[in-house]
């Protein structure tokens, strides 16, 4: 298999999972702004915050509005992470890569790509959003299972997950850090609840706003949310759950090659000291830092995969 | 040209059904306009979703397009196909020996049957390849000859596209396509498969190895990448042949051997089916801007240790002032007459040739000796007066780089329109693989059609369409 | 005949930061009717040789790939040439480039007004005399001089400045062969110089297809057809087809060269 071939599947994975992300953060805002009385549209800059968009944003408006922060997000031509920049760099990514992917999974993709680029096309009404953003995250949802459905579990599956894991565990780590301290034990002392706006944000950028309520009940606090993204296994999109499956398909690419590459024991080592410890020890080594230190990680795991596996001459 | 003149492959003599067609003929009888239509936009849904689309050159975005498809198939015979057949083996046989002459002992040069002139100071001559031993001395793997018909038994070839050769993955998606769509029409009529081709073909690269070659030969397809006009087709053959897709930039040079980057270090590349440019190929012995190519890969070949498919400098031998020869050059080489017809050519080089065709242009079909897809032609008879005096002047400026030919009646198959069906003239373009073991030709090709009334001009990138092409069986 | 004996050593330093890439060189030369070549070597530091192939003219290339991270690049050549005095006379040779071939121009080599007119009514055909004459003549219109020009300076624009060095006094002969529809070629290769033990270039000269003769060598930087004392390295059309190293990488701006070349005579 071709280092390219293996750098074209890990970022058309990659940037999927970044346009699902950014939709389901734009849902996330769009909601919050309807639902609550006391919404401004200064809750968009935070939802840009979240995204990693904000900077850049800033450079071309000088105040925050809604409609110029939507059309930022989904398609505006300077932004390189709006979603129709990742879905269409997904699918130039997916077509030079188009023979190491199933009819199934190429059709999916660029099916997608056809569908939302239309969407898109024209200036967005806010009624046309939700259709927008369904259509997003069923696209999502069929290139997904067409992969699951379809592909070989084989050096180049590896390389999708890994795509995807690699890009959800930064998400996950940049959502809690955006709002780290509504999260600190301290939090709670001021006599706020799971109501608060900042927590509902959180949860529902991670479409986890129900399970937490179900698994940890009324009385949870704002560390058990830090608990649930980090360190619950059960928990799709946790920290945790992504360093698992990125060992699991590292660990396949070792057996695969016959070897143990560095990308393998820095996942371990990251697992092993950072994930196996309960959330007050993380309180403890302070929350910002760890959630810091995580998204260095994996910046540095993605690019020792790059090395490893030769995605680059 | 005159509409009574025209060849109708399935009207012949303008009364009744030629037999071939009549299965057809009963079949869109039979058909609701409104449900054809129906089907004609699923099947344009069908390529645009399976990305069976070609970039436009020109614009940044790599702006993709359909081509147009076209939902009646084109019927050969089993006989004419045979003829057919016979023909394009002894035309591709006598280019593979011609080339291989032309860069040994030029013998055909020697024994006064090609005037030099032709070889002088022409760029698609290349000197790299001079004593180069192709392995298997194969030089043309795959050839697209361009047929056309003019009456029941009259077949020509318009043009020899031995470089590189692209539009298979048309003619197979449009059988693909047809399956899908009308599959009752194939239990119907006996139609022979051409969906072998690319298995067919990555059987024809293996026996065209280098001496260096070891048990598992290593076989790639070489693309510009994502934004020339046929990558479609790159993807889609690699997939097919399941053979890696690789650009210049995974391939190097690595201990005397050409090799690809994969995921664990350099792996030995034994052929490479090359789908970029020659002039590309190598910056260190061709175009030294070239991005696109690896350096030192021609002395990898050079070295025996590697086989380019179609091999650099065959250009020579479908240059469109080189066709006007073909006839001697397939003589001179098979020991035979010529089984297809070429169409008669003045070369506007020779004095006489160019006044006769300045005489009579406004018939003539005038056409650049190094353009290619459709591009610096000109057909007289439906010119402008200002594109005619505009040729005039090329013409007689440089009139080494021009061609005329008499404008042939292409024959007509039916297209379905919004209103109904009409006559459109088509081409042919059969595939040929060559090895050093047989030639072998897959049973089809692509036909090509000229979508809009009275067009002649079948090329995609000039708006022409697709049709599938049915070789009946016996 | 002479048995002599060179060594060749050229040092690149990379001041723009080291650098890697394909290079192929040509310095190794084969035997033929005038040179039989007893033993030759080729030596790299900061590289390594990938292959060694004969191109379409049947020069020995070497095809070296220099090392990432290189900042010197030494190629040293040394070996032992057999020379016989043919008075220049290579004769007649078995290659498979066709003669006409050697008439064409190239770039290097395309004549403008200033060799045109001098070329004029030169008496160019099958007399050795006349070639001998051309040699006089280009000696007469050019000095030599170092620096005035460069390895892409054309025939012509060396013709038009007055100056050059060998590779431009062999073009300009070229040229006017080629203008007078005759064979002619460029040599590149080692001499011998009684009064110079240190050389800091390979040497050049010219070779005309000569009815009756075959190849014949012309020095026109020396006004003389080559003896026992040259050692053919590698032919073209002009010094692009026989440069002594040619790559991708190597940019001259980017370089610093320094060359010594040593020939002895046993």
């Amino acid at each position: 298999m071709l280092g390219n071939t293996a750098n074209g599947l890990f970022w058309t994975y990659r940037l999927l999972e970044r346009a699902e992300n950014m939709s389901r953060l734009i849902e996330t805002g769009q909601r919050i702004a309807l639902t609550r009385l006391n919404s401004s549209d200064k809750q968009w800059l935070y939802v840009m915050q979240t995204a990693a968009v904000s900077s850049e944003y800033k450079k071309y408006y000088n105040k925050v509005e809604k409609e110029a922060a939507l059309d930022w997000m989904l398609k505006h031509p300077e932004n390189n992470s709006s979603i129709l920049s990742s879905i269409t760099s997904a699918r130039q990514n997916a077509k030079m890569v188009r023979h190491a992917l199933t009819t199934d999974v190429w059709e999916a993709i660029n099916g997608s790509f056809l569908d939302i680029q239309n969407l898109l096309k024209g200036k967005i009404r806010e009624r046309d959003l939700s259709i927008i953003l369904r259509t997003i995250k069923q696209s999502a949802a069929l290139v997904r299972g067409a992969t699951y459905g379809t592909m070989l579990r084989n050096e180049e599956y590896d390389f999708c997950r890994l795509g995807t894991f690699i890009e959800r565990a930064d998400n996950t780590a940049r959502i809690l850090d955006v709002k780290y301290y509504v999260l600190l034990p301290s939090a709670k002392a001021v006599g706020t609840s799971i109501d608060n706006v900042q927590w509902e944000t959180i949860l529902r950028s991670v479409s986890a706003y129900g399970g937490f309520r179900l698994e940890y009940g009324h009385e949870a606090g704002p560390s058990d949310i830090a608990k649930f993204l980090i360190l619950d296994k059960r928990m799709p999109r946790s920290l945790i759950y992504c360093c698992e499956i990125l060992k699991l398909h590292l660990l396949s690419l070792c057996s695969t090659y016959g070897n143990k590459p560095a990308s393998f024991s820095q996942i371990m080592q990251l697992q092993n000291r950072f994930l196996t410890h309960d959330i007050e020890a993380i309180f403890k080594f302070g929350l910002h830092d760890f959630l810091q230190k995580m998204i260095s990680l994996f910046a540095d795991l993605s690019e020792q995969i790059e090395i490893d596996y030769r995605f680059y001459e | 040209m005159e509409a009574d003149l025209v060849f109708d492959e399935m009207w012949a003599d303008g009364t009744s059904i030629r037999r071939p067609y009549k299965n057809i003929k009963t079949w869109l009888d039979a058909e609701e306009r409104n449900s054809l239509k129906a089907k004609r936009q699923d099947a344009n849904d069908l390529f645009r979703l399976t990305g069976i689309t070609f970039n436009v050159y020109g614009s940044e975005e790599g702006e993709e397009r359909l081509i147009p498809f076209d939902i009646v198939p084109r019927v050969i015979t089993a006989n004419e196909w045979n003829k057919i057949c016979k023909g394009l083996e002894q035309r591709v046989r006598a280019i593979n020996a011609f080339l291989y002459d032309i860069y040994h002992d030029q013998e055909i040069v020697k024994a006064g049957v090609l005037p030099l002139e032709m070889l002088r100071n022409n760029p698609a001559f290349l000197l790299q390849m001079i004593g180069v031993n192709p392995p298997g001395q194969i030089y043309t793997h795959i050839s697209g000859v361009d047929l056309i018909r003019t009456d029941e038994n009259e077949f020509y070839v318009l043009e020899d596209n031995v470089r590189t050769p692209s539009g298979v993955s048309y003619m197979l998606e449009n059988r693909e396509t047809m399956l899908q769509m009308f599959p009752e029409l194939f239990t119907k009529n006996r139609v022979q498969p051409i969906q072998n081709y690319p298995q067919e073909l990555l059987y024809s690269l293996k026996k065209t190895l280098p001496d260096t070659a070891e048990d598992k030969p290593n076989v790639c397809l070489l693309t510009p990448g994502p934004y020339n006009s046929a990558y479609f087709e790159h993807a889609f053959l690699a997939d097919q042949m399941g053979i890696e897709l690789v650009q210049g930039n995974d391939l190097k040079v690595v201990d005397g051997f050409l090799a690809m980057r994969t995921t664990q270090g350099h792996q030995k590349v034994d052929v490479v089916y090359k789908r970029l440019d020659d002039e590309f190929l190598d910056p260190l012995n061709f175009n030294e801007k070239s991005s696109l190519g690896v350096p030192g890969l021609f002395d990898v070949y050079r070295k025996g240790r590697v086989t380019i498919a179609n091999a650099p400098g065959t250009g020579i031998a479908d240059d469109k002032a080189m066709y006007s020869f073909m006839p001697e050059i397939v003589e001179f080489y098979s020991g035979e007459f010529p089984l297809l017809q070429n169409v008669p050519t003045w070369r506007c080089a020779i004095k006489d040739q160019l006044n006769y065709v300045l005489d009579n242009i406004h018939e003539l079909v005038i056409k650049q000796v190094h353009g290619s897809g459709g591009y610096g032609m000109m057909i007289g008879p439906t010119a402008t007066k200002k594109d005619i005096a505009n040729f005039k002047r090329k013409l007689i400026a440089t009139p080494q780089d021009y061609i005329a030919q008499p404008t042939l009646s292409l024959s007509t198959v039916p297209i379905f329109t919004n209103k109904g069906f009409a006559p459109r003239h088509v081409d042919l373009r059969p595939f040929v693989q060559m090895s050093p073991e047989k030639i072998n030709i897959v049973p089809g090709g692509l036909t090509r059609v000229a979508m809009s009334k009275g067009s002649l001009v079948v090329n995609s990138s000039q708006g022409g369409g697709t049709k599938d092409t049915w070789v009946l069986e016996n | 005949m002479k048995n002599l004996n060179v060594t060749h050593k050229t040092k690149y330093s990379f001041e723009a930061g080291p650098l890697s890439g394909l290079q192929q060189i040509k310095k190794t030369p084969y035997s033929d009717a005038c040179q039989t070549v007893l033993n030759w070597s080729l030596l790299l530091t900061g590289a390594k040789e990938e292959l060694t192939f004969t191109d379409s003219f049947n020069n020995n290339v070497s095809l070296i790939r220099v090392e990432p991270g290189t900042k010197d690049l030494v190629i040293e050549c040394e070996g032992h040439v057999e020379v016989m005095d043919k008075s220049g006379v290579l004769g007649y040779e078995a290659s498979k480039i066709p003669l006409w071939l050697w008439t064409e121009h190239t770039n290097l080599t395309k004549p403008g007004s200033g060799i045109r007119k001098f070329a004029k009514g030169l008496p160019l055909k099958d007399d050795i005399g006349g070639f001998h004459k051309l040699m006089e003549l280009i000696g007469g219109s050019l000095d030599f001089q170092k620096n005035i020009t460069n390895v892409k300076t054309t025939a012509e624009e060396a013709f038009k400045k007055g100056s050059g060095v060998c590779q431009d006094f062999t073009n300009i002969f070229i040229a006017c062969c080629r203008l007078h529809g005759l064979p002619a070629r460029y040599v590149s290769g080692f001499l011998l110089l009684e009064n110079k033990q240190i050389q800091e270039a390979m040497h050049a000269w010219a070779e005309v297809f000569i009815e009756g003769l075959g190849w014949v060598g012309f020095d026109t930087a020396n006004k003389i057809s080559p003896d026992d004392r040259y050692i053919r390295v590698a032919i073209g059309r002009d010094y692009s087809d026989a440069a002594p190293i040619k790559g991708v990488t190597l940019g001259v701006q980017h370089e610093c060269l320094s060359v010594s070349i040593m020939i002895s005579e046993q």
